[in-house]
């Protein structure tokens, strides 16, 4: 699948990029491709664009805290919300529920 | 007679804090209504206290109470309504937790620790059981039979309605409800008909004395309460003691406390009342900690117990009662409270920062024995204020280079009579052998205001902080001063000794010192008891109109040291001792900068020697205002000595007086604030990671522990300069969502604006921690990101070390480095490559 997903963590200092990173190295051991854009004290990196979004079959958010321009994502059908956490601990479950 | 019957309700029996509520109760209605225990038999008027304790009331006594007069029945329905209800509040214990306040430290409420807040006086922080202080007996006063029994009841009556406005006072700032119960039952007690008619009896019906009357009457009343089978009586008959002490003091304010009290090791000393001189019989090195039920961070104990090195709180009154005898408490002298039976999370916390404080002093003690000196070569003189001969060893062991303010006032203290020539001599003598050729300079006495003297009655004022001090009072006494010039004399045989004037405003006022001096110094010539040249006689520059003419003084005054403490307080117009007064720091204001740059060019280009003390010189914060407006010489408490030494050394004088002047341009404290931290931010930051922030190997129980280790080595790293705002910040991200990611490690985190700056300290531990965050898992490496929020650099990096953590290969490397140094560059190896 592509899959796109939105990080973004309170402090925005580390757990933001530590659930990015496992998205992203879980993701692609699946064997999907997956576009991840972290919204950090640094601001939004990796910015999600229109093209992203018009392919995407789905879209994680993995967030403790409100994510900015969720409305980009109107279109896309799978969603799923999971806290910032899971994707750090355990990133093979929040795939797991998304192929389910 | 309407009557009412009850059983006794409380498990703690009729004590103190009942029987105070009970008797405000009544008073509201104003019909006299007895209480009568018919167990025991006894009777007692609901409006005496002691009556009521001395009834001995316990749980399921029966009890009548009848009324008298028109609204008796009213009276006694809402008594019995009463003692139904909100009465049965009263005999809750006393360990009530409090409220956090801003500034607690957060273990406290995570570790439900009974703690109470109170005034920091002497920093550092004690741990160890309670000693209870009991109050030191004053000896009898000869009073001889009163000869006006009116003037004594009335002095009595004042003593008596001064201290119960104190002791209402306190209980109304107390934070705990168990506190404050305690305070009104003391102030109930000090309005209890019987004790204070016992008293006004003993003036008008024996003919004593106040002072003889107050002593009597409690020791029948306590002997009574001593006695009683009722829990908790007899701690009321020391309650009672120490309320007549309060009273005696204010009676008889010359007569000092003769008991030495013995102390066990390691103790924390908890008293109500403790002058300076039985401070001072203490042995010091049994002293963990001391709490003082009364007095500010101001008092003359507060300021030997901060020269003492001994961790102090005061602002506790009825302290005593809160304790029990060999109780573990701690006493935190830096943030101003005391903890109670602390958990043991909590006494870890403080042990982290006890070996934090040690590892601080140890370094400055290193700085102590050299002289001081800017980074750019340019010497400075520390000295050090005294108010004692004791402190003298003190404060040359800290380093000082002198005394640059030796405060006479403390050897007049706390006594019916002035000290003798001889005495006084002595005294100076000590202070000059201690400090082995290094210059000292004794400041005349500095009495009235705030430091009132029994024996120099300089009469009510209006203002005592704009009347007769310093030396005003001087041409009305001249005996005393006569006493102290030939006192000084006599010493200069043992050292370097120079004097200073109080409270100078005009050229005549030394001028009739110097004289005075001179004469001093032909007699004991002619006696053979002096010799050599006249000491050199001083000024202290603290009243503005004398700061404004220093010309004026040319040729009177040898040197001049500057009083910032009343300089700045006659300025702002504002007590320096009410905190809620212009709360902002006054030292850094662009008005005391002004005078200050005033006072110093005047005295350059006077060829006046010129030098500083007060508060302002102990703050190592002000030092690069101060040197550079000019003060090279400052003299400041004996435990500021080492951080003032290691803080001129990391500076440039240049750098300071260009910092200094632009201060001067500056329109606010806060302007100011912000050319001094312009100054003393590094160039060049430091790296992130550095071998200074890993902790290997170390103990630690608890997730607070942990915190606030990685805090403390951020600390001691320099990377910080508000420890206690980095740990907060840390704990309100933990409140968030927990720092656990798994795989047996923590993250925790804080930016914080004007941080300092910051970095990342590892602690690797070794064994399990528990994280409090069940579905994570024990924790065996905690890393603390710590960053003023405004760098980018930091936050890349903190990005890419999250990053690089979810690498199993990666976590496997870090927890196999076998050292500090190893650890420290794998992390900057990882996480400077782009």
């Amino acid at each position: 699948m592509k899959i796109l997903a939105i990080t973004a963590c309170p402090t925005g200092i580390a757990h933001t990029y530590m659930a990015a990173e496992q998205l992203e190295r879980t993701g692609t051991q699946r064997g999907h491709a997956v576009k991840v854009e972290t919204q950090g004290a640094m601001g939004v990196e990796n910015r999600l664009s229109e093209a992203d979004v018009a392919g995407a079959d789905a879209l994680i958010l993995a967030a403790d805290i409100a994510v900015e321009g969720r409305e980009r994502f109107a279109g896309i059908s799978k969603v799923l919300e999971v806290p910032v956490q899971l994707a750090i601990r355990n990133p093979a479950e929040v795939f797991a529920r998304l192929e389910a | 007679m309407p009557e009412l019957r009850l059983r006794f309700p409380l498990a703690g029996g009729l004590h103190a804090r009942p029987s105070a509520a009970l008797r405000a109760r009544a008073l509201v209605h104003g019909e006299p209504v007895t209480w009568t225990n018919l167990r025991t038999g006894r009777s007692a008027a609901l409006d005496s206290v002691l009556g009521l304790l001395a009834t001995e009331t316990v749980l399921g006594d029966a009890v009548r109470l009848e009324a008298q007069g028109p609204g008796a029945a009213r009276t006694l329905a809402d008594l019995d309504a009463f003692l139904r209800g909100a009465f049965l509040e009263t005999d809750a214990p006393s360990t009530a937790p409090a409220d956090g306040t801003g500034t607690s430290p957060r273990v406290l409420s995570r570790a439900g620790a009974t703690w109470w807040p109170a005034v920091p006086v002497a920093p550092g922080i004690g741990n160890g059981p309670v000693h209870l202080l009991g109050p030191l007996r004053r000896p009898p006063i000869h009073e001889g039979p009163c000869v006006d029994p009116d003037a004594a009841i009335h002095a009595l009556r004042q003593a008596l309605e001064g201290l119960r406005a104190q002791v209402e006072a306190a209980a109304r700032r107390a934070v705990h409800p168990a506190h404050r119960g305690i305070l009104e039952a003391h102030a109930a007690l000090l309005a209890d008909a019987g004790w204070t008619g016992a008293m006004t009896d003993g003036i008008a019906g024996h003919r004593l004395g106040p002072s003889a009357a107050v002593r009597r009457a409690t020791e029948a009343a306590a002997r009574e309460l001593a006695a009683s089978p009722v829990p908790h009586m007899a701690e009321r008959a020391e309650d009672l003691w120490d309320l007549a002490e309060g009273l005696l003091a204010l009676l008889a304010p010359e007569a000092a406390p003769v008991e030495t009290p013995i102390l066990p090791e390691g103790c924390v000393a908890v008293a109500e009342h403790l002058p300076p001189s039985a401070f001072l019989a203490l042995d010091h090195a049994h002293l963990q900690g001391l709490v003082l039920g009364e007095g500010s961070a101001t008092s003359h104990t507060a300021i030997l117990a901060r020269s003492f090195g001994i961790p102090c709180i005061a602002g506790l009154p009825g302290a005593r009662s809160l304790m029990r005898p060999g109780q573990p408490a701690v006493v935190d002298g830096t943030r101003g409270l005391l903890v109670t039976d602390p958990p043991a999370e909590v006494a870890a916390w403080y042990a982290v920062e006890r070996e934090a404080d040690a590892v601080r002093r140890a370094r400055l003690a290193g700085a102590a024995h050299r002289p001081a000196r800017t980074r750019d070569g340019h010497a400075v003189a520390i000295l050090a204020n005294l108010a004692s001969p004791l402190e003298a060893e003190g404060a040359f062991r800290q380093g000082a280079e002198g005394i640059g303010l030796f405060r006479t006032e403390m050897l007049f203290l706390d006594r019916a009579a002035p000290p003798s020539e001889a005495e006084q001599a002595d005294a100076y003598a000590q202070v000059l052998r201690a400090a082995q050729g290094r210059p000292v300079v004794l400041r005349l006495l500095d009495a009235g205001g705030d430091k009132p003297l029994p024996f120099l009655p300089l009469g009510p004022e209006p203002n005592p902080f704009l009347g007769r001090r310093g030396v005003r009072w001087y041409p009305d006494h001249p005996a005393l001063v006569d006493t102290q010039l030939r006192a000084a004399l006599r010493a200069t045989r043992a050292g370097r000794l120079r004097l200073m004037v109080p409270m100078v405003s005009r050229p005549e006022e030394l001028r009739a010192v110097r004289a005075q001096l001179t004469a001093a110094a032909e007699a004991l010539r002619a006696e053979g008891c002096f010799d050599g040249p006249l000491p050199p006689l001083g000024m202290m520059v603290e009243v503005p109109a004398a700061a404004l003419t220093l010309r004026a003084f040319t040729g009177l005054a040898d040197f001049a040291c500057v009083g910032t403490n009343d300089l700045i307080q006659y300025l702002f117009a504002a007590d320096r001792g009410d905190a809620g007064l212009l709360p902002a720091s006054r030292a850094a204001h662009p008005a005391t900068l002004g005078l200050l740059d005033r006072i110093a060019r005047d005295a350059a280009s006077l060829g006046l020697e010129l030098s500083l003390c007060g508060e302002m010189a102990g703050d190592p914060r002000w030092l690069p205002l101060l040197l550079g407006l000019g003060f090279t010489t400052l003299s400041a408490a004996p435990t500021a000595v080492p951080a003032l030494k290691a803080a001129a050394a990391g500076l440039d004088l240049e750098a300071c007086r260009a910092c200094a002047a632009d201060a001067l341009r500056a329109d606010s404290e806060a302007e100011v604030a912000s050319r001094l931290e312009a100054l003393v931010r590094p160039s060049e930051p430091p790296p992130l990671v550095a071998p200074e922030l890993v902790i290997l190997e170390a103990p630690c129980a608890t997730k607070a522990e942990a915190i606030k280790r990685l805090v403390e080595q951020l600390a001691l790293a320099g990377r910080t300069a508000d420890p206690q705002a980095l740990e907060e910040a840390v704990w309100a991200r933990e409140d968030a969502t927990s720092t656990a990611i798994g795989f047996g490690l923590a993250v925790p985190h804080a930016k914080v604006p004007g941080l300092g700056s910051g970095g990342l300290a590892v602690l690797r531990l070794a064994q399990d921690l528990d994280w409090e965050a069940p579905e994570t898992g024990p924790v065996r490496t905690v890393m603390l990101l710590a960053t003023p929020g405004d760098q980018e650099v930091h936050l890349r990096t903190f990005a890419r070390l999250a990053r690089r953590l979810m690498d199993p290969a990666f976590r496997a490397a870090l927890d196999a480095a076998p050292t500090a140094d190893h650890l420290a560059r794998l992390l900057q190896a990882e996480l400077t490559c782009s």
